[in-house]
């Protein structure tokens, strides 16, 4: 064994005898907290509802990332069922400083391959600034997140459906 | 030797340590994102809405109805004489198949000669299969054809003249 290989499993061992004698039910919560893996989980998808296009004009639905079933209908669409946002819940180390990473334009697809682009993804979260946040005191925080339909004029019939990412990492 | 194997094993337990904590650090999830697009709805004008040749009455006024339901179909007020020509306007409008769609028209409007006498029309009224307080159903095939009637005034020694105007009929999804 190296010296180096020597220093190394010392300073463990050491570490270990220190952890094993300072066994408070307080310290137990802190190093579980510490040791708490981020987790994303999704609870709904996002809707864009149903919606009649123009016949000569393009448009766009808005669904807002910090309430459920709301949605705002350019003039030129008729948007017969509203949308409502994506909820997902992330668990990690309370009060530790988080980033949000949302994809920049997804793709959805009919049947018939015909294709609408959603764009402009935001999120809410309780005291979340832009792309930053902190888990709260019960390590869990639920996170809405909404974007823009781009509907042309004309867009064809059909169920459209994609699928996008949303990462979280600590800071 | 013990010392080296366990020089190995304190080392693979700290590469392990590094692992668990940089695999806790991020995490990701999928989500789906959906819309349902319907047909856009289109409207055709078939037919103009006609009040006929009218002669009117020099010592009243009176009204000309006419009927949503059927082809050449005018009530004509007592005073006055309905001669030719009355008949609804006819719409086609294409969708989604068997989806209800709500049908409003202009309040009313104004009728206008060329010498800048008007009447006024109001009382805006739809028939077609299906159709019931505003609202009618598109067909299997996707279409919907519905009839338009109104009330035209005529004023009291109403000008002589060709009146014209310009009704709109708003359609959405229900």
């Amino acid at each position: 064994m190296t010296k180096t290989g020597q220093k190394i499993l010392s300073a463990l061992i050491f570490a270990a005898l220190i952890s094993a004698s300072h066994s408070t039910q307080a310290q137990n919560n802190k190093a579980q907290n510490w040791k708490k893996s981020l987790k994303l989980v999704a609870l709904d998808q996002l809707e864009f509802g149903t919606i009649a296009p123009s016949s000569n004009f393009d448009g766009y639905v808005e669904v807002s990332p910090n309430q459920n079933n709301s949605s705002i209908c350019s003039h030129n669409l008729t948007c017969l069922y509203g949308g409502s946002r994506a909820r997902f819940r992330i668990t990690g180390r309370r009060h530790q400083g988080i980033y949000i990473t949302l994809p920049n334009q997804v793709i959805l697809r009919n049947q018939a391959g015909q294709t609408m682009i959603a764009d402009n993804f935001q999120y809410y979260a309780s005291g979340f600034g832009q792309g930053i946040g902190y888990i709260n005191g019960n390590g869990a925080i639920e996170l809405g997140v909404g974007a823009q339909l781009n509907v042309q004029a004309n867009q064809m019939p059909g169920a459209y459906q994609g699928t996008f990412e949303v990462t979280v990492s600590y800071q | 030797m013990k010392h080296r194997n366990l020089g190995k094993r304190g080392l693979t337990l700290a590469a392990l340590l590094m692992m668990t904590a940089a695999t806790a650090r991020a995490g990701s999830a999928n989500v789906q994102a959906a819309a349902t697009i319907h047909p856009p709805l289109k409207m055709q004008a078939l037919e103009n809405l006609a009040f006929g040749t009218i002669a009117p009455d020099v010592s009243g006024s009176g009204n000309v109805t006419i009927d949503a339901n059927s082809d050449k179909s005018t009530t004509c007020a007592s005073n006055l004489d309905c001669m030719e020509g009355g008949d609804r306007a006819k719409i086609l409008i294409s969708g989604r198949s068997s989806q209800a769609v709500q049908v409003t028209a202009s309040e009313s409007i104004t009728l206008t000669s060329a010498e800048g006498d008007t009447m006024q029309v109001s009382g805006f009224t739809f028939a077609g299969e299906g159709y019931s307080n505003g609202v009618a159903y598109i067909n299997s095939n996707g279409m919907l054809e519905l009839g338009v009637g109104a009330t035209l005034n005529v004023g009291k020694d109403q000008p002589v003249g060709n009146y014209t105007g310009v009704f709109r009929v708003t359609m959405t999804y229900q």
